[in-house]
């Protein structure tokens, strides 16, 4: 009788479920003060800010998103469209390198390949500060300072993601790449037909990954396009640049509106790719 | 497998047309082979050799120079040998004071928040376990501040925190000063670091819960084994390489405190609050001043040897460790740093 009460009223369950609401609500609730104040006028959160909600139904307003559109001294339109170039372009350029290198450390079973793969993995002890005076530099003499392709390029180079797509591309049966090379198909059509779509998932979460370091990165962005013109910035970098210097309210609206549009696209790919993340982390590390 | 009876079979018998054939076509193929793999190769380890290690050789190098970067002169006139080093070691300059400084409050946050980042992404993960109703909501939402940029979430944290219109404070009906108060800001800023630096840990503890063998935890269960003690005795121990590997990442992590500090100290004036080494760094390098780079990737380098001695530390400590999941913690990185 007893165990039958407990089982329907499962009380670490729900103290759990407590515990959690509070925690998710910690989370959300400043996420959400930005949602819903980027649709407010900045008079009204300065009047009013004890209220998480606009005070009334006319004080609902859409013209901070307008005006980050059309604000000459933020261009926030132009950083979108900035750092989707950047960002798209360095995580699409780095899978493909990446993945064709893994490739041919994996199924190509060249006798140099572990040897250079361990030279690889030890690299990554050096410490990503030791690279960034003299990357700053050679992007410097490359004459590529101050362009979006300075942000892009050195990124290429990194250890990680070959490291992590080949521990994928090891769990692929090695019999499929033999039968398929019995059947006379080339490497590259192997690549592309078998391995690739085999490794979706990898792919997939590195270049999630890939994408959002780019989407996020302030310390380089701050080297490279720091001493440009609004127009180069991208928009990670300019959020942190529309605080004025003082603690007004002056464009308060375009600053809510600004990390919302930042936050949305990744939002979206979040929802989407979410399962991904978890089954990445327990299919590459910890399971093995 | 083919491949490798055919071989077999044909040392045994004599050699046969067919036979050298087949040596003929094994060699090429080998050949092909080779060129096919370097062929592939070559974009990745291109860009591994311009962008990571030409630069990795050339930082040693820059930091013996007085190094300037828009005139770059590597000759006896800028060459100053370890005296770049030197003048870190002495505290009576203003680099090595600043250095020194930046280190110090870097390790202080890394004692104060590595604990907070570790604990509570534990606590949570160990909640999400029990698999309450909603659970896989949960795991979404705790994960969500992880992925967007800092600067985002820090202008939202700067706007809620402000003292004049901020929610925060009317709210609560205060008037904290967060943003100049430097120690208010300092928690101001621990608490942001925390709320978003959690997701990440959270998660790969999740997924080592989740791998954890349940018929251990039954068995304990049926031998009386209760709530907290069987946590500590039985979970514990088979999520240790994850824990241990997270203690590390956190930390190295955290010796590069830079986004959170940088956007939540927009109004902090005392900069002894605020000059984490990296900090120190970034603003020497976005400074004015070209003649101070040999110097700046001297404090790089010295740095970098910190974290390496850290990063070498977890290798020994992880190295007994099986296989791919010794490799878990680079994955895990990957993941807290998005």
């Amino acid at each position: 009788m007893q165990s039958n009460i407990k089982k329907h009223l499962n009380v670490p369950k729900i103290i759990a479920f407590v515990i959690l609401s509070i925690a998710s609500l910690l989370v959300l609730i400043p996420l959400f003060w930005a949602l819903v104040n980027s649709f407010r006028s900045a008079d009204d959160i300065y009047y009013h800010p004890y209220s998480f909600f606009p005070t009334s139904f006319n004080n609902w307003t859409i013209s901070n998103y307008i005006s980050i559109f059309t604000s000459d001294k933020y261009p926030v339109g132009r950083w979108i469209i900035n750092s989707l170039i950047v960002s798209l372009s360095s995580s699409v350029l780095y899978l493909i390198i990446a993945c064709l290198a893994a490739y041919a450390f994996v199924f190509l079973k060249l006798r140099f390949a572990n040897g250079l793969f361990l030279f690889l993995i030890g690299t990554m002890t050096v410490p990503g500060i030791v690279l960034t005076v003299p990357q700053f530099s050679q992007i410097y003499q490359m004459g590529l300072n101050k362009t979006l392709l300075g942000l892009i390029l050195p990124g290429l180079g990194g250890v990680y993601g070959l490291f992590l797509i080949r521990q994928f591309f090891l769990s692929i049966p090695y019999d499929l790449i033999e039968s398929a090379r019995a059947d006379g198909a080339k490497d590259l059509t192997i690549f592309t037909h078998i391995v690739v779509p085999l490794g979706k998932s990898i792919i997939m979460v590195q270049g999630l990954f890939g994408f959002l370091g780019a989407w996020n990165d302030l310390v380089w962005a701050q080297i490279i396009i720091g001493q440009t013109t609004p127009d180069n910035w991208t928009l990670s970098y300019g959020l942190s640049k529309v605080i004025e210097g003082t603690q007004t309210y002056s464009n308060l609206g375009l600053q809510l509106a600004c990390t919302i549009v930042a936050m949305v696209p990744i939002a979206i790919m979040y929802i989407f790719v979410q399962k991904r993340i978890v089954e990445g982390v327990s299919m590459t590390g910890i399971k093995r | 497998m083919a491949f490798k009876w055919l071989k077999k079979n044909y040392r045994e018998s004599e050699v046969t047309l067919s036979d050298y054939a087949l040596d003929l076509e094994r060699k090429k193929r080998t050949f092909s082979k080779y060129a096919v793999g370097i062929l592939f190769m070559l974009p990745y380890l291109a860009m591994f050799v311009t962008f990571f290690l030409y630069p990795l050789i050339s930082g040693l190098i820059i930091s013996l120079f007085k190094y300037n970067i828009a005139n770059p002169v590597f000759d006896a006139t800028t060459w100053r040998g370890f005296t770049n080093y030197e003048k870190l070691f002495t505290t009576s300059t203003s680099f090595g004071a600043d250095f020194w400084n930046g280190i110090r409050l870097t390790l202080l946050f890394v004692v104060i928040i590595v604990p907070c980042q570790i604990l509570i992404p534990l606590g949570l993960a160990y909640l999400v376990n029990l698999k309450p109703k909603g659970s896989a909501f949960f795991r979404t939402v705790l994960y969500l501040p992880s992925i967007f940029p800092q600067t985002a979430t820090g202008l939202i944290f700067l706007n809620m925190f402000n003292l004049n219109y901020g929610f925060i404070n009317s709210f609560f009906g205060t008037s904290t000063n967060w943003l100049s108060d430097p120690t208010y800001n300092t928690i101001l800023i621990i608490i942001f670091t925390v709320w978003a630096g959690c997701g990440g840990n959270f998660l790969i503890f999740y997924a080592a819960l989740q791998n954890c063998d349940s018929t251990l935890n039954e068995a304990a269960a049926i031998d009386g084994c209760k709530g907290f003690r069987r946590f500590i005795s039985i979970t514990l121990p088979q999520i240790k390489p994850q824990l241990v590997i997270c203690l590390f990442t956190t930390s190295i992590g955290m010796m590069n405190f830079y986004g959170q500090i940088y956007m939540l100290g927009a109004y902090q004036v005392d900069s002894s609050v605020k000059l984490t080494v990296i900090y120190v760094i970034q603003n020497l390098i976005t400074g004015t001043n070209f003649e101070v780079y040999g110097m700046v990737s001297a404090m790089a380098v010295l740095l970098g040897v910190f974290i390496a001695m850290i990063s070498i530390t977890q290798l020994v400590v992880t190295k007994d460790r099986k296989g791919g999941s010794k490799h878990a913690e680079q994955y895990q990185e990957a993941l807290k740093r998005s």
